[in-house]
C-alpha cells in the first residue's frame, strides 16, 4: 500500500468535508454545537493502532453500517460506555431512559451520522452511496476492528485507518467514526478526485 | 507473553499466554504436556496461496504456514512431544450477507484442517458464533480461559 502526500491529503480534504457534514447533522438533531477534529488518514499497523487509537482489549460499543452503492465497504461508529451517556443525554436532554434506550439513540445518531457522511462524499465524487441500517455491538475494539476490514477483504497487516473524531463544548467525546472501504475502494477515490 | 495480531509466540510453564480481541481470527494453543511447552498462534487467514507473488509473506498470519512453523520450533525444543491442540475465535462478527463464505468460518475449516495434517488431535475448541473473543493460556494446567464481553467467562 504506496499512497503519495498529495493523495492522503486529498483523502483527508474528502473525508474531512464528510465528516464536517456529520457534525453539522448531529449540532441540528441536538440543538448543540458539535465540533469535528481534522480527520485522521494513516497506514497503521494493528500495532500501532491499538497503542495511537484504542487498547485491542477495550470493551466498546461498534455501531457498523454497510455501505450501499457505488463503493462498498462499512462505516464503523466506535463509542465507550461514557460516550454513549454523553451522547444519550445530548439527544434525550437529560431524561430518565434505561440503557437499552440510550443505546438505541447511538445507533440511529450512528445511522444518520453514517448517512450523512456518504451523502457528502457522494455529492463530491457525483455517485450515490447510502448505508444499510446498523447493527450494534458490545465487544472488543481489537475484534470489532480487525474483522471489519477483513470483511472487506482488507487482509494486510497495515491498514489505512480513516477517522473522524467529534467534540462538544471542547470536551472530546469518546466516538470515533471509521470508514472501512473494500479493498481497491481507495484507489478509485484516489482516482475520482483526479489526484 | 501477549501474543499480537499475525504473530505467535512459544513458551513453557509457568508463563501464561494471551491473545486478546479475537473476532474472525483464531487463537490455537499447541502444548505438550510433558515439558510444559506450549504456543500459541494469531492467526487472521486461512491461506498464503493467494498471497504468494508478494514479496514478503507473514507465515504467522496464515493458518496454513503458521501452524506447522510453530510447531516445528516446538519440535526442536521437545524431545518426544505429543502435541494437543485448543482452538478459539472464527466468529462471524457482522452480519453481512456476502456472497463468499465469511472469514471466520473460513480460518476454522483451515485450522481444522491444517492441525489434521500435522496430526494433532483438537482437545477443546470455541468457536464460531458472533462474538470476539479474549484467549488466556495458563502452561502450568494447559487450561484456557476465554473472555467474551457480558457473557460467562468459559474455561476449555
Amino acid at each position: 500500500m504506496k499512497y503519495t502526500d498529495l493523495q492522503i491529503d486529498g483523502l483527508r480534504e474528502m473525508i474531512n468535508i464528510g465528516g464536517g457534514n456529520a457534525a453539522t447533522s448531529i449540532s441540528k438533531m441536538v440543538n448543540e454545537k458539535i465540533d469535528m477534529k481534522v480527520p485522521e488518514v494513516a497506514i497503521l499497523s494493528y500495532q500501532e493502532l491499538y497503542q495511537k487509537v484504542m487498547a485491542d482489549d477495550d470493551e466498546v460499543y461498534g455501531v457498523i453500517s454497510k455501505i450501499v452503492g457505488e463503493y462498498q465497504g462499512a462505516i464503523l461508529f466506535v463509542v465507550t460506555d461514557k460516550a454513549v451517556n454523553q451522547l444519550a443525554d445530548l439527544i434525550l436532554k437529560g431524561t430518565q431512559v434505561s440503557w437499552d434506550v440510550k443505546l438505541s439513540a447511538v445507533s440511529e445518531l450512528s445511522n444518520i451520522i453514517a448517512n450523512s457522511f456518504l451523502n457528502a462524499i457522494g455529492k463530491l465524487l457525483d455517485v450515490q452511496l447510502i448505508s444499510s441500517l446498523p447493527q450494534i455491538k458490545n465487544d472488543f475494539f481489537g475484534a470489532l476492528i480487525s474483522s471489519a476490514y477483513l470483511a472487506f477483504d482488507q487482509y494486510d497487516e497495515q491498514v489505512m485507518v480513516i477517522r473522524n473524531e467529534f467534540t462538544y463544548a471542547e470536551k472530546k467525546l469518546d466516538a470515533s467514526l471509521f470508514l472501512i472501504p473494500e479493498k481497491g475502494v481507495l484507489d478509485s477515490l484516489i482516482k475520482s478526485l483526479g489526484i | 507473553m501477549r501474543i499480537g495480531i499475525a504473530d505467535y509466540k512459544i513458551s513453557q510453564a509457568p508463563n501464561n499466554l494471551i491473545t486478546v480481541g479475537l473476532g474472525s481470527c483464531i487463537g490455537t494453543l499447541i502444548y505438550d504436556e510433558r515439558s510444559g511447552i506450549g504456543g500459541l498462534s494469531h492467526i487472521m487467514l486461512p491461506d498464503s496461496r493467494p498471497f504468494e507473488k508478494r514479496s514478503t509473506v507473514n507465515a504467522a498470519k496464515f493458518a496454513n504456514l503458521a501452524l506447522p512453523k510453530m510447531v516445528d520450533e516446538m519440535k526442536r525444543q521437545i524431545r518426544f512431544p505429543h502435541f494437543k491442540a485448543k482452538i478459539v475465535g472464527g466468529a462471524n462478527m457482522f452480519n453481512f450477507d456476502n456472497n463468499t463464505q465469511n472469514v471466520g468460518a473460513r480460518n476454522i475449516m483451515a485450522v481444522e484442517e491444517t492441525l489434521k495434517q500435522l496430526r494433532i488431535p483438537i482437545i477443546a475448541k470455541h468457536v464460531g458464533g458472533s462474538n470476539g473473543q479474549t484467549m488466556v493460556a495458563d502452561l502450568e494446567t494447559f487450561q484456557v480461559m476465554v473472555r467474551i464481553v457480558h457473557q460467562e467467562t468459559v474455561y476449555l
